[in-house]
């Protein structure tokens, strides 16, 4: 690797919109609130972005929007300059945001805007994402499987393999319920007891419906420079530490390569050993003060623990029984509320989780500030495992 | 010499039972069973599970034709016969040919395989009788009568089990059970008349001109195989000729697994032909505006094939009831359910069938990765175009699974199953006949079948699903 990241990025602007069910806000509308809140913050206009990349995974939710950079020059007026839209599954987000710090690295751009916005609440839940699991893909491969489906036989082999019940899934769900509640921008803001996350209804086995995030819409956005420009923009700016993009498989291949082992995901073990070595961390429990981790379902969570050497591989139910990453934890994590409680507007998920930790950073995280955050991390995995986006960013 | 020379037959797992269907429409009483093809099985399905039941999977591709019989092709025009050619990758040179419209077709199809291989033609004819979903009209009093089930023979010049001497065919058009091209239930008018007019009329001609063609006495048979519509109408011919319940006759199991339609003559012969020793002859029957006749000599050779082949008895055994009557109907698609518009491209499924139609591997030449998906470059060594096809072992176990409870399915949840095949090679896919989801466990045995998955472009989708192995 011959370009250093670490401390030569910063984040100067953030935004976010509520996720929700937003019925009175379509894709563009969206945007603009997520990216004019961001440039208030820079203290830009869209006149002064000159390069921008656009996260939006499927695009068949809303009348195709989000298909191209086009689809954020329109509703936020910025014209005359380079966007690139960037669809990476779960994280397509993290990876805009990586483009966005490429593109001031090599020089040829000066103020970047990375943004993710996905519609997915124009049509009923079952023809959005369902929809697309379960017709729109290979006449064959997969086809019986939901996008539940897909992590929960990573699920049950970690029960077999590990001794993992589905109570301890259950307590990743009850902990961002409860994170969720002091976060203003979360969908559900409301604690659910456990006894009622148990016996919620089987989604996929072992996966039931209170450890799936719903389907959401919400859009979020960040202005970058180059750390020496920072101060220029804003004085409360955060550095960026590490950012690593794998993608270490295929779509079917993790389902047909018998080298598949099914109880940990290789693509987030790869990004963290390289995010770590180029951020410097050696001890990430101790090091880290808070991380935003993939919960899409809340299995992919405690497994994430493991792979991102929070504890030693299987000892992720331990993890979160001794409720290490509860916000009184020594690394809270998703105090967002994850995406158990924010719901998942695919492509805006990424750019959500940095603006949460960016919020943490600058002490501006409100009710639900992690005391002292100098260091935290955004994890996003997608497509179903194969991708990780990993993102580390640092106070100054 | 000619004739048989393996034979296999398939049940479906589930069946539903008289009482069931009295239950459902408030009678009193109920007897008997029939087999029941699950929701995602069909006439070519069976058809395709018979044939694996037949022979071997290696000794399959050497078939040279393909004859398929059945009332309830999956298709009024598409030739079915080359569709399962070509999924269990039989040469294109195999001849294939759709004999149906009869429930003597699976008789017809046999002879024709017989004169096929006789002419030179071929050398050996896979015979392959199915049918699923003859159906009453939900309600009727025939609803308990037709069940789902297809046999397998094939038939060619070496290693002869059953030598044909002797046939005979009648034909005599009858109005006893029939469907217009456009009729989704099966039809019939007078009960006694077609009994009695038809059905006995037709087999006392057929039967005892072949006997008096052949000089054979109804005591020269070791077993009687003769496909009737009814109990009474069996016992009546059965006493007409003086046959032997007892020792000669072959128990046509309509109240066990009921009348299978153009697959219940083969399916008896097969359970008939369990006792069957060297020397032995058998008389073969079929009905169905006429008759066909054939008799078979058992040959030194067929001691050695029933040694190996999978019983017929335990495939009577390994059975469940279906879990409801509304269960029955939804499977056998009597009502209307939400349409799925799933994805699919005839040129990909063309394209694609190697791996996804045929279950071949793909084995890299270079470094031995067995891939089930359809890929040029090798994941492990990453060399492109290594790939070459190798058979796949049909068993295997689970890895790792998972139910889906929101998959559309008349059966829910939907199990999909991590499984590794046996010698290698790597799949996923749904588990079928598995009603009882507290059974799934990694590590358990499963072998691989096919059946249906969709029909997305109004065309039917066939491809593999694996099922526990049942004892």
């Amino acid at each position: 690797m011959s370009v250093d990241i670490k401390d030569k990025i910063a984040i100067v602007g953030a935004g976010c919109t509520r996720f929700a069910e937003n019925f009175d806000m379509g894709y563009g509308d969206m945007l603009a609130e997520a990216c004019f809140q961001a440039f208030d913050e820079a203290g830009v206009g869209p006149e002064d972005i000159d390069g921008a990349w656009l996260s939006t995974a499927f695009v068949d939710g809303s009348a195709m929007k989000g298909r191209s950079g086009m689809d954020l020059a329109e509703p936020v007026g910025l014209f005359d300059i380079p966007i690139t839209r960037v669809s990476n599954f779960c994280a397509s987000g993290g990876n805009a945001f990586r483009e966005a710090c490429l593109g001031l690295l090599s020089g040829v751009n000066d103020v970047v805007l990375a943004a993710g916005a996905e519609k997915q609440r124009d049509r009923p839940p079952q023809k959005s994402l369902v929809k697309m699991m379960v017709v729109a893909q290979h006449q064959f491969l997969q086809k019986g499987e939901t996008a539940a489906g897909q992590f929960a036989v990573y699920a049950t082999r970690h029960m077999e393999k590990y001794g993992t019940k589905l109570e301890h899934f259950c307590m990743v769900s009850h902990k961002n319920h409860k994170h969720g509640v002091k976060n203003p921008i979360a969908q559900y803001r409301q604690e659910i007891p456990m006894e009622t996350i148990v016996n919620s209804p089987m989604v996929a086995y072992p996966i039931n419906l209170l450890c799936s995030c719903p389907t959401t819409d919400g859009a979020a956005a960040v202005v970058l420079v180059r750390a020496e420009d920072a101060k220029n923009f804003n004085k409360d700016y955060v550095l960026v530490k590490a950012q690593e993009l794998i993608v270490n498989s295929g779509w079917d291949l993790p389902f047909f390569d018998p080298r598949y082992d099914f109880s940990h995901f290789p693509s987030t073990r790869l990004a963290a050993q390289r995010a770590y070595a180029m951020a410097g961390i050696k001890d990430p429990v101790n090091e880290i003060d808070l991380a935003e981790v993939h919960d899409c379902f809340a299995p992919v969570e405690l497994i994430v623990y493991e792979d991102l050497g929070f504890c030693k591989e299987g000892a992720g139910r331990h993890f979160i029984e001794e409720g290490r990453s509860t916000a009184e934890g020594d690394l809270p994590v998703n105090m967002s509320g994850g995406l158990e409680s924010c719901g998942h507007p695919v492509g805006a998920s990424g750019v959500r989780m940095i603006y949460e930790i960016t919020r943490h950073l600058q002490g501006k995280a409100g009710e639900r500030q992690v005391k002292n955050a100098k260091l935290g991390l955004a994890h996003n995995i997608g497509g179903p495992c194969a991708i990780t986006s990993l993102t580390i960013l640092g106070a100054p | 010499m000619i004739g048989i020379t393996a034979y296999g037959a398939y049940l479906p797992r589930y069946r539903l039972s008289g009482k069931m269907i009295n239950e459902a429409w408030g009678r009193p009483g109920g007897r008997g069973e029939k087999a029941v093809g699950y929701f995602d099985e069909d006439t070519l399905t069976m058809g395709l599970a018979a044939v694996h039941r037949c022979l071997p999977g290696d000794s399959i591709e050497k078939a040279g034709g393909l004859y398929f019989a059945s009332t309830t092709s999956p298709f009024k025009e598409k030739l079915a016969s080359a569709e399962m050619a070509m999924i269990l990758n039989l040469s294109s040179e195999v001849r294939t040919l759709d004999i149906g419209h009869s429930l003597r077709s699976g008789t017809s199809a046999l002879l024709a395989a017989i004169e096929t291989v006789k002419a030179g033609s071929r050398d050996s004819v896979l015979v392959v009788a199915s049918d699923c979903g003859r159906l009453e009209v939900p309600g009727g009093l025939n609803e308990g009568a037709w069940g789902d089930g297809a046999a397998a023979v094939a038939v060619g010049r070496e290693n002869v089990l059953l030598n044909l001497l002797d046939h005979y065919c009648y034909s005599d058009e009858l109005a006893h059970f029939w469907r217009r091209a456009e009729d989704r239930y099966v039809k019939s008018e007078d009960v006694r008349f077609p009994q009695v007019m038809g059905y006995a009329r037709i087999m006392e001609a057929s039967i005892g001109n072949i006997l008096k063609q052949t000089q054979y006495e109804p005591a020269d048979f070791a077993k009687v195989v003769v496909d009737a519509p009814d109990m009474r109408s069996h016992q009546a011919v059965v006493r007409k000729f003086g046959f032997d319940p007892k020792t000669q006759v072959q128990d046509p199991l309509l109240g066990v697994i009921g009348s299978l339609g153009a697959a219940h003559p083969l399916v008896m012969l097969v359970g008939a032909l369990h006792g069957v020793k060297p020397g032995d002859k058998v008389l073969l029957a079929s009905y169905g505006d006429g008759s066909d006749v054939l008799i078979f000599e058992a040959t030194d050779a067929l001691p050695e094939f029933q040694k190996e082949e999978d019983g017929f008895c335990g495939l009577l055994d390994r059975k469940e009831l279906i879990s409801s009557y509304t269960k029955y109907l939804a499977f056998k698609k009597t009502f209307e359910v939400e349409y799925q518009d799933y994805y699919s491209s005839v040129s990909a499924l063309f394209r694609e069938r190697d791996r996804f139609s045929r279950l071949l591997g793909g084995k890299c030449g270079n470094c031995g990765y067995i891939t089930t998906l359809a890929l040029r470059v090798c994941p492990n060594c990453r060399k492109k175009d290594q790939f070459e096809n190798v058979r796949l072992a049909r068993e295997g176990v689970v890895f790792t699974f998972t139910q889906e409870w929101y998959y559309p399915s008349p059966e829910p949840p939907t199990t999909l199953a991590v499984v590794d095949l046996e010698g290698g090679g790597r799949v996923y896919c749904q588990m079928t006949d598995c009603s009882d989801p507290g059974m799934v466990k990694s590590g358990m045995p499963v072998e691989m079948t096919v059946r249906k998955y969709h029909e997305a472009l109004d065309l039917p989708h066939y491809y593999w699903k694996c099922k526990p192995v049942y004892t």
